[in-house]
């Protein structure tokens, strides 16, 4: 293609303006083809630009727009460009315009001078022979308003990692406050640590701006602080320059190695420690590291060392065995930042037999008579040539220790180890003699005998605080359950020990979990023979495994007592409630104690349970049996007994319940307490922090109970006189009903609000919730009702872990659970036995008192499962056909607003034999309800309060 | 409306038309390499077609070998590298008492038909009869299996005494550090386990007559070997097991240190580490493990009569001290930590006896990471009251 133009030219305009014609020939005929004139036609708008009045130091930008009219592009051979001081071409119009089309050019005006200032912007031309498009620019420079001052800050040399701050003045020269946008670069920071900030500065004020160089690397920096007032990169600015200093750590020889240093010679090596940067270095140690034989001498640290200087630190070795390699290191740490740890790797050997034996000695600890433990001794051939071991033997000791799996002889080829232990017996000569002490020896052909020094200690001299029972292993509890268990210490000295701290074993760095708390009973004094107890409970989360230790000192003993519990919480699938039981105390040869744990499928799929075995087998603790394997569907549950034979020793026995199941193992943990028949049995108790009691009313809503309901209502003074003539008693009531079946049933949930002593019309709002209706279910299931309440406390807030528990019946009808024909599913025909477990797993693990009521207005006779309850915790039966059972509603509400302050014994009680003590002071305020075998004070305790219970048993 | 299935459609109309003027506009070019034929094919002149079967050939031993030897093959692969992997051939493994840990090699290749010859140096041989199976595997080829008869020496009298029933073959370690020692004596013995890169851990008595025994074993990472030692009135004899402890991969290079406990009653302790990194110095567990350098390897599982536990280090310099902390008061205990870099095992400490019912602590020892390894291992073996940092 062949382009001809043709130019042309009209009258000036006010703009200057070029005209382009082209001519344009297509193909090679072209005397044959139309002549199309092409023209560029550009226009400035404006024509004149001004910009206006610009603070010095600052600047402003202004936009041209070229339009081209013409019918041909217009294509710049060069940008646009100004004249005139303090104007600039920015940007724009520097690439062809289409016809018709336009593009926008930027000019920059900066004032140098407080004056007026003019200028041209030029658009080249379509062709060079053009005039071009100028465009007259003009613009005013005024007084600056934002200053920075000085115009310069130099900080100097500043170390690396060190830093150093300057102060920059910003100054407001208007007459307006302004708010100045502040930047830094490079190695500059603000105060903040930020790169960035705004100050307001008032009128004709000056404001103080903290600059901090902080230098991460080394050599000169350069950056400006900038009050961006026009722009990122634009307005008054500070110049800042620094130099950074960086020390180098610096090491010669990077390795050493020592070579061959025969036994009995000495070798030594020299490094240099060197300051190879700009700035001083200082040195926080220089150690060995893997190397027990090698000796270093280096300056003491810290020390300082100079830009260039350095000092020599002598590693020696003199080898007293064969040693097939020293692999050991220098290490320097520095305030180098690139390497604050360098590491000089040292080698070396020594030809010959060598033999490491470890530990160097070692201590079995405390052993209780009859006691064995075992140390493992490990011997190394540590050298380049075979050891032969000759034999191992024990000296001393006096028949108190033992060599386990020694060999009578071998052969150690380099590098190759033995492992042996050493057994300790706390014989009765040991014990005598307050322990024992013997050597280890390892008898070798080429280096004679090693020795390691064995010890325990034993005895009865004195306050000797024995863990009887160190760690409680409080099983898997379902998250959101309890559990609790008691560590036992007993005085096995002849001397009384007092308590001095007790403390969890975070104060020694041990690792524990808040899930795990505990508390102290019977420990502030341990007479010989006594014991106490470190109580643990566990409230899981989360489904963790968790530990707590608990540290107790004596002023009498210089060796601390450790105890612990642990335990793991977990989510579906079987799980036993509660995971830990107590048996006992019960006096030797009367009647076994009995309790029970649930076994219960907490997940959604059938669990079949395969084994269950406890361990030790054949101990005092046993299981009832159950038919195996056991299925139990989703929610169901299956009761294990458990027992514990009295015709033992007298003392604490414990064992471990192992279910397996489909799902995975459940364990729970029981313990058996056998007292001698005379001798008086010991129970300790915490207060609770406050006399707190939650009462649950599950009351029948079938139709025929409208005028019980109203019964329980109209005497609601009876039931609470006590509570409203003690205002220490912190009570919550609620009420749910026996119906779970119905739709809308209450299966569970309260059906208002929990009432409190604070309750607006308490008497109003306990008649209107217990007048809970008569369109309930026929099927009447109060007991269930009571477990799906227990099932969630924490949504219906009315349960609390630390409170007592008053549950009442009101029906007339027995449960429906006795009659499973009647029931939609075979999980609702719980026995009753397995709430009573229900119960006391909500309950047993608490920290404080927190003892359960169950009581019942019911048929009498004609209700035994509502019965079986209030049987096994003692409460009050009311016969709900009696027209005055309302009256006596009294009779439960003593019992329920006392219950905080009583305490259930484990064994029935010979009534004249009970002695009750309240923080060491005996007390004889109190009374023995032998239905409940509980202890009632007539007040209530301090809180965290300790309550012993001293009483005879009876074999009942 | 267009829906995605007819836009699919569309598009794979589009493939077809330009995988057609390609195949024909551009000489039917059907693969560029290797990558682009299906397994077992190569890709020849643009074309896939049926890979020539890789070969192994035995060049060395030809004869009787009276020791250690070495196996050498001519290996002929197409494609740019071959692994080679050398082990005993179960069908004929001659003594059982001489272990063998398999071995691997991988050789370059020209992405073309190549030859290479292969040396499997310092070999032990497994009796007077054995055979060792070579296993190549190239890409784009099946693998390639050859089993190689060679006669040694007869066995000498040192070897045998025990027939080892277990373990055998791969093991997971990370799952399983310790496992089960199934083990026929014929009089009193003593085992151990002898990492291929490491030091022994220490021999200890299994057995003191002859019967059946049944003793457990720490195994490490990568190959090594149990030994049994056995003691009768014609003297000593030993029998060996290869065994690979498993996971094989490098984890990212990371230090791995693994803790496996003993104690008589269920007892719960914890590795606790302390990394000193110039004025940095952190401390991590198994319940503080979120710093960004330090990584459980599994979640507690509470107290046990055996318990592991994992801890995964970055590999920054410094040193790491290493240390076991009561979180019961159940004692005495007996540990082991296990030291694994990049994969390979590259100590222990231990076994050691401690007290954690008397708040004793074990201060293990000291790993040394410098250059980004393993420079040094240290054992301490010393007890403090208390955590001991």
């Amino acid at each position: 293609m062949l382009q001809l133009f043709v130019l042309a030219r009209r009258g000036p305009p006010a703009a200057a303006f070029a005209l382009a014609a082209l001519m344009t020939l297509v193909g090679c005929r072209c005397d044959d083809e139309p002549v199309i004139v092409q023209t560029v036609d550009l226009h400035a708008i404006p024509a004149v630009r001004d910009l206006g009045d610009v603070p010095l130091l600052s600047q402003a930008e202004a936009a041209v727009v070229v339009a081209n009219r013409g019918n041909a592009a217009w294509q710049p051979a060069t940008p646009p460009s100004t004249t005139g001081e303090g104007f600039s071409w920015v940007a724009g119009c520097d690439v062809p315009v289409a016809p018709n089309a336009t593009c926008t050019a930027r000019v920059r005006f900066a004032p140098v001078v407080e004056d007026a200032h003019a200028g041209v912007l030029t658009f080249a031309p379509a062709v060079d022979s053009e005039e071009p498009l100028a465009v007259p620019l003009a613009g005013r420079g005024t007084a600056p308003s934002v200053v920075l001052d000085p115009p310069s800050l130099d900080f100097g040399d500043v170390l690396v990692g060190a830093s150093a701050t300057l102060v920059a003045h910003v100054e407001n020269r208007g007459e307006d406050a302004v708010t100045v946008p502040l930047v830094v670069d490079g190695a500059f920071l603000f105060a903040d640590g930020a790169r960035a900030a705004e100050l307001i500065v008032a009128p004709a004020t000056t404001v103080d701006v903290d600059v901090v160089f902080a230098p991460s690397s080394g050599g000169p920096a350069t950056g400006t602080l900038r009050a961006t007032t026009c722009g990122l990169a634009c307005g008054p600015l500070v110049a800042l320059t620094g130099r950074s200093t960086a020390p180098r750590v610096d090491v010669q020889p990077r390795t050493v190695d020592l070579g061959v240093v025969p036994v009995g010679t000495t070798a030594t090596a020299t490094v240099v420690l060197g300051n190879s940067g700009d700035g001083p270095l200082e040195i926080d140690d220089i150690v060995v590291v893997g190397g027990d034989a090698l000796s270093l001498q280096a300056p003491a640290t810290p020390l300082t060392i100079d830009s260039g200087a350095g000092v020599d630190v002598v590693v020696t070795w003199a080898p007293t065995q064969g040693t097939a390699s020293v692999d050991a290191a220098i290490a320097v740490i520095s305030s180098d930042a690139v390497s604050p740890s360098v590491f000089v790797p040292v080698t070396g050997s020594a030809p010959g037999a060598g033999l490491d034996v470890r530990p160097a000695s070692g201590h079995l600890g405390f052993l209780d008579p009859g006691e064995e433990r075992d140390l493992s001794i490990v011997a190394r051939a540590s050298g380049d040539a075979p050891v032969h071991v000759e034999q191992i033997t024990l000296a001393g000791g006096l028949g108190a220790f033992f060599l386990v799996g020694a060999p009578a002889t071998t052969t150690l080829a380099p590098g190759e180890s033995l492992q042996f232990f050493v057994r300790g017996r706390a014989d009765p000569g040991a014990v005598a003699a307050g322990g024992a002490n013997a050597s280890v020896i390892v008898h070798t052909t080429e280096l004679g005998a090693r020795a390691v020094d064995v010890a325990f200690v034993a005895g009865t001299s004195g306050c000797v605080p024995r863990p009887l029972v160190s760690h409680v292993a409080l099983g898997v509890v379902r998250v959101g359950e309890q559990a609790g268990g008691d560590a036992v210490i007993e005085n096995v000295g002849d001397a009384a020990c007092t308590l001095s701290t007790v403390a969890n074993g975070d104060t020694l760095g041990l690792p524990g979990d808040d899930a795990i708390e505990f508390n102290v009973r019977g420990l502030r004094t341990l007479p010989p023979g006594a014991t106490g107890i470190v109580h643990f409970a566990f409230v899981p989360t989360d489904e963790n495994a968790v530990s707590a230790v608990v540290v107790a000192t004596f002023a009498e003993s210089v060796e601390p007592v450790l105890v612990s519990a642990s335990g793991r919480g977990v989510r579906g699938g079987l799980v036993a409630l509660p995971t830990t039981v107590a048996l006992g105390p019960a006096a030797q040869g009367c009647s076994e104690p009995v309790d029970a744990t649930l076994l219960f499928n907490d997940g959604s799929a059938p669990v079949d349970i395969l084994t269950i075995d406890v361990d030790p087998p054949r101990g005092p603790i046993t299981v009832d049996g159950i038919a195996l394997p056991h299925t139990l569907l989703p929610g169901q549950s299956v009761h294990l007994g458990l027992r514990g034979d009295t015709d033992v020793e007298a003392g604490v026995y414990e064992a471990t319940v192992t279910a397996t199941s489909s799902t995975g193992d459940v364990e729970v943990h029981v313990s058996l307490t056998i007292a001698t028949p005379d001798a008086p049995v010991v129970e300790r108790f915490v207060a609770a922090a406050v006399d707190a009691v939650d009462i649950l009313f599950v009351v029948d809503n079938s139709p025929s109970m409208a005028d019980d309901q109203d019964l329980l209502a109209q005497n609601f003074s009876s039931f609470f006189s006590t509570a409203l003539a003690d205002r220490d008693v912190d009570f919550r009531v609620g009420v749910t009903t026996t119906d779970v079946l119905s739709p809308g049933a209450a299966a569970g949930q309260l059906v208002g609000p929990v009432l409190d002593r604070f309750t607006s019309d308490l008497e109003g709002a306990f008649a209107d919730q217990v007048r809970v209706g008569d369109l309930g279910s026929g099927i009447e299931l109060g007991l269930e009702a009571l477990r799906l309440a227990l099932e969630d406390p924490a949504q219906q807030h009315l349960i609390r872990d630390d409170a007592a528990l008053s549950v009442v019946f009101v029906t007339d009808e027995e449960d429906t659970g006795a009659f499973p024909e009647f029931l939609p599913d075979p999980a609702l025909a719980r026995a009753p036995s397995e709430y009573v477990s229900l119960l006391e797993a909500k309950k047993g693990g608490a920290l404080t008192n927190a003892p359960v009521l169950v009581s019942a207005v019911i048929t009498p006779g004609f209700a035994a499962r509502y019965e079986e309850l209030v049987d096994h915790f003692g409460g009050t039966t009311l016969d709900i056909t009696s027209p005055d059972w309302g009256t006596r509603l009294g009779d439960i509400g003593v019992d329920t607003f006392t219950l905080a302050r009583a305490f259930v014994l484990a064994s029935d009680a010979r009534a004249d034999s009970i002695v009750v003590e309240v923080d060491g002071r005996r007390t004889t305020a109190f009374h023995y309800d032998a239905q409940r075998h509980a202890v009632i004070l007539d007040t209530t305790p301090r809180a965290g309060g300790e309550v012993v219970v001293t009483y005879q048993a009876t074999c009942s | 409306m267009t829906t995605s299935a007819s836009r699919a459609l569309h598009v794979v109309g589009v493939a077809v038309v330009l995988a057609a003027t390609l195949a024909v506009g551009a000489g039917c070019a059907e693969c560029v390499d290797g990558a682009d034929c299906p397994l077992v094919e190569v890709c020849t002149d643009g074309a896939c077609v049926s890979a020539p079967p890789a070969g192994l050939a035995l060049v060395a031993p030809t004869d009787v070998v009276d020791g250690r030897f070495d196996l050498v093959v001519d290996a002929t692969f197409d494609g740019d590298q071959a692994t080679l992997t050398v082990a005993r051939d179960g069908a004929d493994p001659g003594e059982p008492c001489l272990p063998f840990l398999e071995r691997s090699v991988v050789v370059d290749g020209t992405g073309a038909r190549s030859q290479r010859r292969v040396t499997f140096a310092d070999l032990p041989p497994l009796g007077a009869s054995f055979s060792l199976r070579v296993t190549l595997v190239s890409p784009g080829a099946l693998p390639v299996e050859r089993s190689f008869a060679i006669r040694g020496p007869a066995v000498s009298d040192g070897i045998g005494g025990a027939q080892i029933i277990g373990p055998g073959g791969d093991v997971d370690v990370d799952v399983t550090p310790l496992v089960p020692l199934l083990v026929t004596a014929e009089g009193p013995a003593v085992a151990w386990v002898e990492p291929d890169d490491a030091p022994a851990l220490p021999r200890f008595v299994i057995a003191t007559g002859p019967g059946d025994v049944a003793a457990s074993v720490v195994l490490v990472r990568g190959p090594q070997v149990v030994w049994v030692e056995t003691t009768t009135s014609s003297g000593t004899s030993r029998c060996g097991r290869a065994v690979r402890g498993l996971p094989a991969g490098d984890d990212g290079g990371a230090l791995d240190l693994t803790l496996v406990a003993r104690a008589a009653d269920p007892a719960w302790v914890q590795l606790s580490l302390r990394i000193a990194r110039g004025d940095d110095v952190d401390v991590c567990s198994i319940d503080d493990d979120d710093d960004g350098f330090c990584r459980a390897g599994r979640p507690p599982a509470g107290p046990g009569e055996i318990t592991f536990e994992q801890l995964q280090l970055r590999l920054d310099d410094g040193v790491v001290d290493v240390g076991v902390v009561p979180r019961v008061s159940v004692g005495p205990v007996t540990g082991l930590v296990r030291i694994t870099q990049a994969g390979r095992h590259r100590g222990f400490f231990g076994p050691f006896t401690f007290l954690p019912d008397d708040g004793e602590s074990w201060v293990a020892g000291q790993v040394v990471v410098a250059g980004g390894t393993v420079a040094g291992v240290r054992s301490v073996d010393g007890v403090v009251r208390g955590a001991p940092w």
